[in-house]
């Protein structure tokens, strides 16, 4: 069943949304339904069948007025599923030069981590070279329902997440700013050692100058009531020539694990990740080939103190053929862990026939050795192909074949439709 | 949890459609965005490390993307149709490429999703 508070959030948004149409500047509407048929590991057949909604006006005469909300309405004709998303039900408002006001549901990156909030956020840029941003709600969840119970005490409580973020403004070639947020696991306790987590943060970025281009940036997040640092990033980017770039990253990560909140970290780590990545990009051949490659070490504290060393290798090659629409990309990837180890090889191709009609094809064969004597190949193809078939009205469809240790042959059929428009009033 | 009835949300998703529609008749105009170039940042490793540009400086992130749903649709939004975050396959070794790095997993993931899925109560949000 679908809670009557996720329907209603939306219909409400939509409610405030249409009687101003009627005088709105701008209003723009996308719809993507996309189904697939397939079976499970039991044979047993599924149908899920998705309904993506988005509506987004602006009324920049009235208060710079706008709002946006996108949802997600599920069926499963199968096996009888029903389940609806909001991913975002927010109105923008400026009352004045200074103020900006976001309520309703919304996407927060203020620092620390990402949330979708059901709050409010008042941003200040008052004429001095500052910016305040505060914010407090309640963080949700779409990924197993909207509304959860992290707390554990069955009262469905998501906890409350509040925060002020300074931004240092005007500093030559210079991003700077400042965060402090406090989060409570359940809304209705109070316990600064399990249940409350107050957090400071500071993130920066200075563009030093030079042939080189080079950027050097950081990140410090510390959990002051857990007593712990959270998240110490320092990193470079080089771009010597405009052929290549460079990026290098130092990172350090743990967590506070009497937090009543879980990590997936704190889930497969027992002490913290220091962590070093080193990527680039080659241009080999203008406007017909490059090499990407991104490598990062992970040195994780696991279980009884001991560490272990993580790897993550990605290569690609992007080939690109203008004159006929077509990209190929094919690449290689390895993983090993204190979990196996594995490669990977793929190749995605994407082709524009016209205007009209365009198609993706993918082929991903991975073989991996895990710790627990489970050594097996995965393979799997992917093919989409669509069609526009009136102006911003465009039809898909979608063949898979897969092939590993969950399924001797898994195949499956999709579509998707889309259609956006938006016009001005 | 007050719960409604599929036959209500249905009906009303069809009203809303149908209003928005109607709304619409009149005149329809695609929307076009400015072939804005990707910065130099975004040119490499940029899907690792986005994170901290963000932090910095969320504003210059929202000149081009404008619409947080854009953030939400990896963050967010869960779809077991179309391979997007990770290939079809991931499912059957994800086991290592978590344990390489544990922290990658909280940018989108809850522990609760790890642990429904492994208790066997149920895939990933269908």
């Amino acid at each position: 069943m679908i809670s009557r508070q996720s329907v209603l959030s939306a219909l409400l948004t939509a409610a405030v949304l249409f009687p101003l149409a009627a005088s709105a500047d701008r209003l723009s509407f996308d719809t993507t339904l996309l189904g697939q048929g397939r079976e499970d590991e039991n044979n047993v057949g599924e149908f899920p069948f998705n309904g993506y909604l988005g509506l987004q006006y602006s009324r920049p005469g009235w208060w710079n007025l706008s709002s946006e909300t996108n949802m997600r309405l599920f069926r499963d004709w199968k096996r009888g599923w029903d389940d609806y998303d909001l991913y975002q039900a927010v109105v923008h408002v400026t009352p004045g030069e200074i103020v900006q006001i976001d309520f309703g549901r919304q996407f927060l990156s203020q620092g620390f981590t990402t949330d979708l909030v059901d709050g409010l956020k008042l941003t200040i840029r008052p004429p001095w070279p500052v910016e305040f941003t505060t914010y407090s709600g309640i963080p949700r969840t779409v990924e197993r329902g909207d509304f959860n119970d992290f707390s554990g005490t069955g009262n469905g409580n998501d906890g409350l997440l509040s925060g002020l973020s300074v931004r240092i403004k005007e500093i030559p070639r210079t991003n700077l700013q400042l965060h402090t947020a406090w989060r409570k696991a359940n809304i209705r306790v109070g316990d600064l050692r399990e249940n409350d987590a107050v957090l400071v943060g500071a993130d920066a970025s200075v563009s030093l100058g030079g042939a080189w281009k080079p950027l050097l940036y950081g990140v410090s997040e510390v959990n002051t009531t857990g007593k712990v640092m959270e998240t110490g990033t320092l990193g470079l980017d080089l771009y010597p020539r405009s052929w290549a770039s460079f990026n290098l990253e130092f990172d350090y990560f743990n967590t506070d694990r009497n937090f009543a909140r879980q990590s997936i970290l704190e889930l497969l780590a027992d002490g913290r990740i220091l962590s070093g990545s080193i990527g680039s990009t080659w241009t080999l051949i203008p406007d017909f080939l490059e090499m990407t490659e991104s490598y990062s070490l992970q040195n994780i504290t696991v279980n009884g103190g001991n560490r272990r060393n993580g790897h993550l290798l990605e290569v690609a090659f992007p080939i690109t053929f203008d004159s006929i629409g077509l990209d190929i990309g094919p690449g290689y990837y390895f993983s090993k862990s204190f979990g196996g180890d594995l490669h990977g090889l793929r190749i995605a191709a994407h082709e524009r026939f016209n205007e009209k009609w365009d198609a993706d094809l993918g082929f991903d064969v991975t073989t991996y050795d895990k710790v627990t004597g489970d050594n097996d190949n995965a393979f799997s193809t992917v093919l989409w192909t669509g069609y526009e078939i009136l102006k911003d009205l465009k039809l898909a469809a979608g063949f898979e074949f897969n092939k590993n240790n969950l399924f001797d042959r898994d195949i499956r059929g999709s579509f998707k439709l889309q259609y956006n428009y938006g016009f001005d009033i | 949890m007050a719960s409604i009835s599929r036959k209500s949300v249905w009906r009303s998703a069809v009203v809303l459609l149908g209003t928005v529609l109607w709304c619409s008749l009149p005149a329809m105009a695609g929307e076009e965005y400015g072939g804005i170039p990707k910065p130099d940042s975004h040119q490499v490793n940029w899907l690792s490390r986005h994170q901290a540009a963000a932090k910095e400086n969320l504003t210059e992130c929202q000149a081009c993307h404008t619409n947080q749903m854009f953030c939400a649709d990896c963050h967010q939004r869960r779809d077991t149709v179309q391979e997007r975050v990770h290939k079809r396959n991931f499912r059957v070794f994800h086991s290592i490429q978590a344990r390489a790095n544990p922290r990658r997993c909280d940018a989108c993931h809850t522990v609760s999703y790890c642990q429904e899925c492994h208790a066997g109560r149920g895939t990933s949000k269908r």
